[in-house]
């Protein structure tokens, strides 16, 4: 019984049954484990999970950017603007990355060649896909600087990375990630890396440009906060597993997934601040040894002998939300505390 | 450097004194017939053999850093530094050859086996890079003697020019230093495909990398131009590091393939105890490791953008 | 030199006292240790052949009915054959037999000369490592300084000096072997002194040398075995080379580097061949023994050290 979300008529990106495993010498890690979910034209997804839940490789499947080995994408599809991107080849992918999808990383001190001249880093993705020539592309390169509020961009262009802050270096990746105007941008933690004031002017960046240039975002992210500023719709994924998604209004508003609820109560806020913080008991399980029934029944405080044994299915709740949890099935027998839509 | 130069002075100099006879007839010229005696004395005096260790030494250090003196060959009369001064030459044309064949080889390989790393060819690669850091080189010289020259005459067995052939000196040169320079070049492929390789191994998984991908950058300028660059300079500091063994792996191969350079000068000067001149041999390596790590950290510099000093 | 062993004794007693290797912990670790070393299927192999090396040079005399210095200018120079599997040499004396007994040599001066440069390379890197500053400055630029004179020209040079032997050859090795195993041991020293536990030892008013030898050197021990192991391989070549110009073990006494030492006459060389190939291939076929037991080590007691 697998009730799938209701496809929107034109998604940019859908995401279908995806299973990413990494062939390791301790065994097969299941890094992604049957993951769907669609990114909608001009809309931001964030992707929320504690490290190891594979949101990372999500984006880097999507990219195509899986090492390999070990990684492999073993099963599912994964369609941008209708067309599969697993059939095509390499040299197709490569016309793509950078282009018409692209990307940001986490470490914007380290995402940078330390030996090429910013400006000649940015050109070469303009160079590459655009066919410009060096001269024109250094120029171009510096209003991209001057698009992501790069001052003298005039200078920074020829500039080494290790001259720029660590804020600097992310509009830098930023400039790069724009250069060829892409449809989809994927940004991979963009922030945690960063100190709290330039994260809040990065995250206001991105937002400012994506109104500029209506590029649909897929945001990865463990920072709720960062969701609540810029997300559209959420995707909330544990253990290689999407176990809850829907708009952000109603994952803030009226959270299912006890694991969505967890996160959220763990979430400083300064409308309660009386309260203590709570936390969610215990850890991400071992991907080789993952627990038989729901992933998270070992840290879940509703788990019963059910979802101890056997896995939930994802269902449809509400009007496009979904989750994978037993408390909102027919066979649910334990409580049902406030939270419950159903 | 200089407090470098320092320390290998004073070790030179203990192991000068170390060795039996008297050291002040070194800076005698033996050829020198008239005066021989108010030579010796006036060594004596300037050495100041009758003074503690530390002012002989000065007076010693003195003597050849101010008079660039070496004191005289026990073998021939003389100057050491003259002696040594002419070898230089043939020595460096075997270590540069040496060190460009390897490159030529090393390089290419070490970035292969990192790309493929575990493929069947790297596996291959990697043990015959333990043979080659497991064979000793006067063992391998003698071997590619005895096959190349003397078993199938392609190359001269020893020295560095033919006697009266009718080729340009230029390639007459070229001819007899192609043998010697690849024996030498065989160790130091084992090496610096090794070094190459981890190097690179460590570049490829750095982050910038995955950007480069990202940006859908071909494979081939992923490696050549993002990581290649980058895996370079950790080698160019090693070669600086390895050129001690270097001089030494030189010194073995010029004795057996007869190459007249510092290392045969060395090694002939111990059969026949010409202490001053393996001294001056000594030194004036040490002079030249500390310049080529000098050169070394001159090329980082121009390679690696982080480092400033330099520029300015 | 067996004062320094003793110390040396003593920091490797005191690592049994030490948390991580109480008994337990000791015996899951070597069995973890082992277990990665048994992958490496090179390592295995070099263990084995290496192992055969120890056991032909102490049973050496029972292998065959010659004497390695008896020499019957009768049989001199004689192709390989049954009788003499290696052939003879220009003085009569059978290659194989000599090779065995050159084991023995070549063997024992490698083992000693790494023992000593072990010792005081360990000892030398800890103080430096530990003490800092000044200290470690003044002692660390003597290393670079002798690290920047090639090796072998200091080795040629102590070899000179003396009266070629073992002893004098095991002198040679030893006087500037230890640059390396120093150089490694400080920068181990360094990085371990800023942890939890020597901080806690010196708090609770642990002198220092305790500190050193009982609570850091214990915790540096895998690159220690690992540097060892590879100046065992580097020793052997030594030796080989000095003995092979003459300036070494001097012949009768067999070692395999003189025994190629006849080669570098180009007749020789030319007409008997195997007088040079065969202790060249003992040479060559120990040394890579060896080095595939340091690679097999390596892997095996730091597994973070892999593919580097």
């Amino acid at each position: 019984m697998m009730t799938r979300l209701q496809s929107h008529p034109d998604p940019i990106v859908q995401v279908k049954g995806l299973k990413t495993y990494f062939y390791t010498e301790e065994g097969v890690v299941p890094a992604i484990d049957g993951v769907d979910f669609e990114v909608l034209r001009g809309e931001t997804l964030a992707i929320v999970g504690e490290s190891g839940s594979g949101k990372s490789v999500t984006s880097l499947s999507i990219m195509r950017l899986i090492p390999s080995p070990p990684g492999k994408i073993v099963e599912g599809d994964i369609t941008f603007n209708g067309e599969s991107l697993l059939t095509k080849t390499n040299a197709q992918m490569r016309q793509i990355r950078g282009n018409k999808i692209s990307m940001i990383f986490q470490e914007p001190m380290t995402s940078l060649n330390p030996v090429y001249r910013v400006g000649d880093q940015i050109a070469e993705s303009l160079k590459l896909h655009q066919g410009m020539k060096k001269k024109q592309a250094l120029k171009e390169a510096v209003r991209l600087l001057e698009l992501v509020g790069i001052p003298e961009a005039e200078r920074r262009v020829s500039q080494y990375p290790h001259e720029l802050s660590g804020g600097m270096r992310q509009r830098v990746m930023i400039a790069i990630a724009l250069a060829c105007n892409p449809e989809l941008l994927i940004a991979d933690e963009p922030t945690t890396a960063l100190d709290v004031t330039i994260q809040n002017q990065i995250l206001h960046l991105m937002k400012q440009l994506k109104e500029k240039t209506n590029t649909s975002i897929i945001l990865i992210t463990h920072d709720l906060g960062v969701v609540a500023e810029v997300a559209d719709r959420v995707v909330v994924m544990y253990a290689g597993q999407v176990v809850e998604q829907g708009d952000v209004y109603t994952i803030f508003e009226n959270p299912k997934h006890p694991y969505t609820i967890g996160l959220l109560e763990s979430m400083p806020s300064h409308k309660k601040r009386t309260g203590k913080l709570k936390t969610i008991e215990g850890v991400v399980p071992n991907p080789l040894h993952l627990p038989p029934g729901c992933r998270f029944a070992p840290r879940c405080e509703f788990a019963t002998d059910l979802c101890r044994s056997e896995v939930p299915a994802v269902i449809t709740v509400g009007q496009e939300e979904t989750v994978r949890c037993w408390k909102y099935t027919e066979r649910w027998e334990g409580n049902l505390n406030e939270h419950s839509a159903v | 450097m200089i407090p470098l130069l320092f320390i290998i002075s004073i070790v030179s100099f203990l192991l000068m004194t170390m060795a039996p006879g008297d050291p002040t007839a070194m800076f005698v010229n033996p050829e020198s017939s008239k005066g021989a005696e108010q030579d010796l004395s006036a060594i004596r005096d300037k050495l100041g053999v009758d003074k503690p260790i530390y002012v002989q030494y000065a007076k010693w250090i003195k003597m050849i850093v101010l008079d660039g003196d070496f004191g005289y060959s026990f073998q021939d009369g003389r100057p050491v530094l003259e002696k040594i001064v002419e070898r230089i030459p043939a020595t460096l044309l075997l270590m540069g050859t040496a060190i460009f064949i390897s490159f030529l080889i090393a390089i290419p390989i070490g970035i292969y086996s990192a790309v493929r790393q575990y493929s069947p060819l790297d596996n291959t690669f990697t043990f015959l890079s333990f043979l080659g850091i497991s064979i000793p080189s006067f063992f391998f010289a003698i071997m590619m003697m005895l096959v190349f020259s003397l078993k199938l005459g392609w190359f001269p067995a020893s020295n560095m020019r033919g006697d009266g052939g009718n080729l340009p000196t230029a390639l007459d040169i070229l001819y007899h230093l192609i043998l010697p320079a690849s024996v030498l070049a065989f160790g130091l492929v084992a090496q610096y495909s090794r070094f190459m390789r981890s190097s690179m191994l460590e570049v490829i998984h750095q982050d910038y990398i995955r950007t480069a991908r990202a940006k859908g950058v071909t494979e081939g300028k992923v490696v050549f131009k993002h990581a290649f660059r980058n895996a370079l300079l950790p080698i160019i500091t090693l070669i600086g590091l390895q050129l001690p063994h270097l001089f030494g792996g030189a010194l073995i191969i010029e004795q057996i393939f007869a190459w007249p350079g510092m290392g045969r000068l060395a090694i002939g000067s111990i059969f026949i105890r010409d202490y001053q001149v393996i001294m001056g041999v000594t030194m004036v390596t040490a002079v030249l490791v500390v310049i080529g790590n000098l050169l070394a950290d001159i090329l980082y510099a121009v390679v690696d953008p982080r480092i400033q000093y330099g520029k300015t | 030199m067996s004062q320094q062993n003793a110390v040396i004794d003593q920091g490797l007693a005191a690592e049994r006292q030490t948390e991580w290797s109480q008994q337990g912990k000791m015996q899951t670790r070597a069995a973890a240790v082992w277990n990665r070393y048994k992958r490496n299927k090179f390592a295995v192999a070099g263990f084995i052949v290496f192992t055969i090396y120890i056991l032909a040079a102490i049973f050496a005399p029972l292998f065959s009915q010659y004497d390695p210095e008896s020499f019957d200018i009768m049989d001199a120079d004689l192709a390989p054959s049954l009788s003499h599997p290696f052939g003879t040499d220009s003085m009569g004396a059978d290659v194989f037999i000599r090779a065995l007994f050159g084991a023995r040599i070549s063997l024992s001066v490698a083992v000693i000369a790494t023992t000593v440069t072990v010792a005081f390379g360990v000892i030398y890197g800890a103080v430096s490592g530990y003490f800092g500053r000044a200290v470690d400055m003044i002692m660390m630029r003597i290393v670079d300084a002798l690290q920047s004179i090639p090796s072998f020209f200091l080795l040629l040079i102590i070899a000179a000096i003396m009266v070629p032997s073992m002893w004098s050859t095991i002198i040679a090795l030893s006087t500037f072997g230890w640059l390396n195993m120093a150089r490694i041991v400080r920068g181990e020293i360094l990085s371990l002194k800023e942890r939890d536990y020597a901080t806690a030892a010196l708090v609770t008013g642990e002198p220092k040398r305790a500190i050193i030898f009982y609570h850091i050197l214990p915790n540096a021990i895998a690159p220690i075995i690992v540097i060892a192991t590879l100046d065992i391989a580097n020793n052997i070549i030594a030796e080989a080379t000095l003995s092979f110009l003459g300036l070494g073990i001097q012949p009768p006494t067999p070692s395999w580097g003189n025994m190629l030492s006849s080669a570098q006459e180009l007749v020789t060389l030319t007409t008997y061949p195997w007088t040079a190939l065969f202790p060249g291939l003992c040479i060559m076929i120990a040394v890579l023994a060896v080095n595939f037991i340091g690679d097999g080590l390596r892997d095996a007691l730091d597994p973070r050290q892999k593919n580097k």
